[in-house]
């Protein structure tokens, strides 16, 4: 806790609300937070400032650098039992309880309720005379808006404003991963060099040196036909080396860059907190490994080179024509404009249309995959016609969708030949009257003809390229803002060294929010002795599994501490921390590969004496006898699925093995049978011996051999005590008990 | 009338073929829906400026939340005490008091706040993102969205629901009259 500084905490107010305070004579401005939205309903804006004494809020707007006043209320904090803010669907309120009434103060946007959430907060420490602490004074929330655009930014945890940022600086970006391979990509790029000056040089020598010397009586190199194919083979042999070699050395630069890439992303992603995954944006993740790496890959390896080769081309053909016949370099050039102007048009038009058409797949595979999934639901309440009928609707719109963009195809690409060959037309026209006249060779000509036939592709392709590069650019600005992600739950740079965590927790002060100013856990205090065993009851939402999430760090408490061993978990490593933390939940994640290889995941250098004790201890050992491939057996493949009590066995294996300080188990045993259930039961008690534990289950029987038992109720602790205290004093746990019992009774 | 009503037979009996219910459904509180009626709730403006109700047992803050809040704007409202606990199902608005329905709109509407954009100022794709400056309802607005595929709620109306960053929502009635440039990206998601 800091004194109370002159510092203003959330939003600094600018002058012209600063001045207009001193016009009303209100100093001692502890906090301010600026909302977006007034009393009605409006956008604009609105202070909520915080002194020692009172709540002020100002409605108005600046004008000339003068705060323009059309509301301002007081609320002064003796008449206030506390505030709070109320969030809704996309708005929020700030609200005061004066004697048992709720007032709305102020109203917010969304993206303020965070920054409000806080703001009641010091707006209760300031009523209740309590001092602000260092995260307090530190809190900010102000960077949410570009300051360039004013708009928000897509990405809070990554502070770019795609809208300002420099496709260029992205673009050097993403050749930076380019840089460390710089020799192979120098020797692509001689190697386009070569290919395009060769790719240059075969109308002159297929339609020049043929007609105008090989062919023309009146040639000193007349009848030279086998010299002259001699260097049409030399040509094309040296071109395809070149493709063949080019290619080579492209695939494995391209290759090498998207490995880079994607490692960098997965590690990158490893690191970020568990809010990350939470949090709405992460639907796509595995998109954005693949499919985003992919199209960077296609990007570097095939639209770069051939950009570069078709610029060259088109530089090298109209560097030609010109040398040759200015005015007929200008008459194939001519259409051009109309070629870009239709690409432009009509291309964007036919993206969109396959697009619609791979969204209509996409539905289409998706009433597959339902229907083909949930075929025991469809059948059991006698549902396929209805099926039937869902996927005829969604097979007629794709079938629109096929016809629309088959027609546009249709039309299109039978343009675009039709006006190259027109180009071709008025090539064949003008020199043609040339030739006939005699002020130009056929062998010109033909090598004319040549190269317009060389201009039009290279051009769609340009303009394609740009779509690529589009692409390209999305994709990579999307992989970095993960990459450059900062984890909300960091790990302390210099951290004590607990090689040897003894087991001791102590819980002091906790609270914690999921959401702003929606406290999941309040003011939790809690000690567990090294080895001692707890059973966190109560009802669901209560905040148990909450308890343990801040114990193994995967979030981090909003205030208090939790110590192990004395040390604060933030100044411990995550590897000393987690490496001597096991956890068995209720959903038991097994990874690809055998059965071995999932007991040992904490622990791969275990031995397979110690994989087989840690399955003996846990009764998994015999159902993995009954599998053809025993140990080896691999996990969802080959009919090879667990039930849910044989995978709980196997993680509860897994938890033996890294031989953990302390264990959390979240509803080890739910979800199975009472048989099942013994056998877990016997497995966990061999796995609780001698660990701090920390046991969430709803079946309160599976408690009994907990040394104390915690009741949580709606983010507190309400009781603690062993099974007879608690029974004793006929509070929430009795009153469980007695619930469970008698359901108990009813099911037998 | 009684403010209970379960899952019995509609009234003027079953249909021919179906005097007999299957099975009885009604297993306790938890399958009766309770309709609140205008004789058994009325609601009034606190000193606070929020909406409260009155009932039987019960008077004080009230919430109010459409259970189909999309296509369902006026019908289907679930009112819920201070502490979020169901008072019952108001099945529809109209037959309240016109001065009733307004406290109860005031309500919804700040609950769900989604001003109407009438004019689409600038939209901007970059990087698959999308930047907006609209003109609403509530006022001139800047707001950004990540991608279309899934913030696009689309209303059996007609009518689009644009879903910002923040989860803050903008509604979009004539989708062709009012997106202007935003057309280009926005058509393919109608």
């Amino acid at each position: 806790m800091t004194e109370n500084s002159n510092k203003v905490c959330i939003d600094s107010p600018p002058e012209y609300i600063l001045s207009y305070l001193e016009d009303k004579n209100i100093s001692r401005v502890f906090a301010a937070a600026l909302s977006d939205m007034d009393a009605d309903g409006r956008y604009g804006e609105v202070w909520a400032i915080a002194t020692d004494k009172q709540l002020h809020i100002l409605t108005g707007k600046s004008e000339l650098g003068v705060w323009q006043e059309e509301m301002f209320a007081s609320y002064a904090y003796d008449e206030v039992k506390r505030f709070y803010i109320d969030t809704f669907i996309s708005s929020g309120i700030l609200v005061g309880v004066f004697d048992e009434l709720d007032f709305e103060l102020c109203a917010f946007s969304n993206g303020n309720a965070r920054k409000f959430g806080h703001f009641a907060n010091l707006l209760n420490k300031l009523k209740n005379k309590e001092l602000f602490s260092l995260e307090d004074e530190e809190f900010k929330d102000e960077d949410l808006f570009c300051p360039v655009c004013g708009s928000p930014y897509p990405n809070r945890g990554h502070k770019i404003c795609p809208k300002c940022m420099k496709r260029g600086a992205l673009f050097k970006r993403v050749m930076s991963y380019g840089v460390r391979y710089k020799f192979e990509i120098m020797a692509v790029f001689l190697g386009i060099l070569a290919t395009a000056g060769l790719g240059l040089l075969r109308p002159q020598l297929n339609s020049r040196v043929l007609f105008d010397h090989v062919l023309n009586p009146n040639s000193q190199r007349y009848g030279q036909l086998v010299p002259f194919i001699l260097s049409i083979l030399a040509l094309e042999t040296t071109s395809f080396a070149l493709n063949v070699l080019n290619g080579r050395i492209g695939a494995s630069i391209s290759a090498k860059i998207v490995y880079d890439i994607k490692l960098e992303l997965f590690s990158a992603m490893q690191k970020l907190s568990l809010s990350f995954y939470n949090s709405k944006h992460t639907g796509n993740l595995m998109t954005r490994v693949n499919n985003d790496a992919q199209d960077i890959q296609y990007f570097i390896s095939d639209g770069m080179p051939h950009f570069i080769m078709n610029l060259i081309m088109l530089s090298g053909i109209l560097a030609i024509m010109l040398s040759f016949y200015p005015l007929l370099a200008v008459v194939v050039f001519m259409p051009i404009p109309l070629i870009i102007y239709v690409i432009k048009t009509v291309v964007p038009k036919f993206r969109k249309y396959k697009w619609n058409t791979w969204a209509k797949n996409s539905r289409i595979n998706s009433i597959i995959n339902d229907a083909l999934t949930g075929m025991r639901v469809v059948k059991a309440f006698g549902r396929e016609k209805s099926e039937i009928n869902r996927f005829e609707k969604a097979n007629y719109d794709l079938y629109r969708a096929n016809v629309k963009e088959g027609r546009t195809a249709a039309k299109t690409f039978p343009m675009l030949s039709y006006i190259m060959t027109l180009g071709g037309l008025f090539v064949w026209g003008v020199g043609g009257f040339k030739a006939a006249s005699g002020s130009m060779t056929l062998g010109v000509l033909l090598s004319f003809v040549g190269y317009v036939s060389m201009v039009y592709g290279p051009l769609d392709f340009m303009v394609r390229t740009f779509d690529w590069y589009t692409n390209c650019m999305n994709s990579a600005q999307r992989i970095f803002e993960i990459i450059d992600q900062k984890p909300e739950v960091k790990e302390a740079e210099n951290p004590v060294p607990m090689p040897n965590i003894k087991g001791k927790i102590s819980i002091r002060n906790v609270t914690f929010e999921y959401e702003p100013n929606k406290p999941v856990l309040h003011n939790i205090n809690l000690e567990i002795a090294e080895g001692e065993m707890i059973g966190l009851v109560g009802h669901s939402g209560a905040g148990k599994s909450t308890i343990t999430n801040l114990i193994t760090r995967l979030y981090d408490v909003n205030e208090g501490d939790i110590l192990i061993d004395d040390v604060n978990i933030k100044n411990i490593a995550f590897s000393d921390l987690r490496g001597q933390i096991g956890m068995v939940l209720q959903d038991t994640f097994l990874f690809s590969g055998t059965i071995a290889e999932n007991i040992a995941y904490a622990r791969p250098d275990a031995t397979r004496d110690e994989i087989i004790s840690a399955a003996r201890l846990a009764n998994a050992h015999d159902f993995i006898m009954r599998m053809p491939d025993g140990y080896e057996t691999m996990i969802g493949i080959r009919k090879n699925n667990l039930s849910g009590g044989e995978k709980q066995r196997i993680s509860i294996a897994r938890a033996i093995l890294s031989n953990p300080k302390i264990l959390i188990l979240d509803e080890a045993t739910a979800s199975v049978d009472t048989e099942t259930e013994r056998l877990i039961q016997e497995a966990l008690e061999r796995l609780v011996k001698g660990r701090t534990t920390i046991a969430i289950a709803h079946r309160l029987s599976t408690l009994r051999n907990a040394d104390r038992l915690v009741v949580v109720e709606r983010g507190t602790i309400a009781e603690v005590g062993t099974h007879e205290e608690l029974e004793s004093i006929k509070g929430i746990y009795y009153g469980m008990l007695k619930m469970q019992k008698e359901a108990l009774r009813v099911r037998e | 009338m009684s403010p209970q009503r379960g899952f019995g037979p509609p009234p003027g009996g079953m249909p021919p073929g179906m005097e007999k219910p299957r099975r009885k459904m009604g297993i306790g509180k938890f399958t009766d829906i309770v309709y609140l009626l205008p004789e058994n709730i009325t609601f009034y403006k606190t000193k606070g400026g929020l909406i409260g109700a009155k009932t039987k047992d019960y008077d004080g803050r009230a919430n109010l939340f459409r259970i189909f809040p999309l296509n369902l704007e006026n019908k289907y409202i679930s009112v819920r005490d201070k502490d979020l606990t169901e008072l019952g199902i108001i099945e529809d608005m109209e037959i309240f008091p016109q001065e009733q329905i307004e406290l109860m709109n005031d309500e919804l509407n700040k609950r769900y706040f989604i001003p109407k954009i009438t004019k689409v100022i600038e939209a901007k794709e970059e990087f698959g993102n999308y930047f907006w400056n609209v003109e609403t309802t509530a006022g001139e607005r800047k707001f950004s969205m990540r991608d279309l595929a899934n913030n696009v709620i689309h209303k059996k109306n007609g009518a689009i629901v644009l879903v910002d960053v923040d989860g803050s929502r903008y509604e979009m009635e004539d989708v062709y009259k009012t997106a202007g440039k935003a057309l280009k990206f926005l058509d393919i998601w109608l």
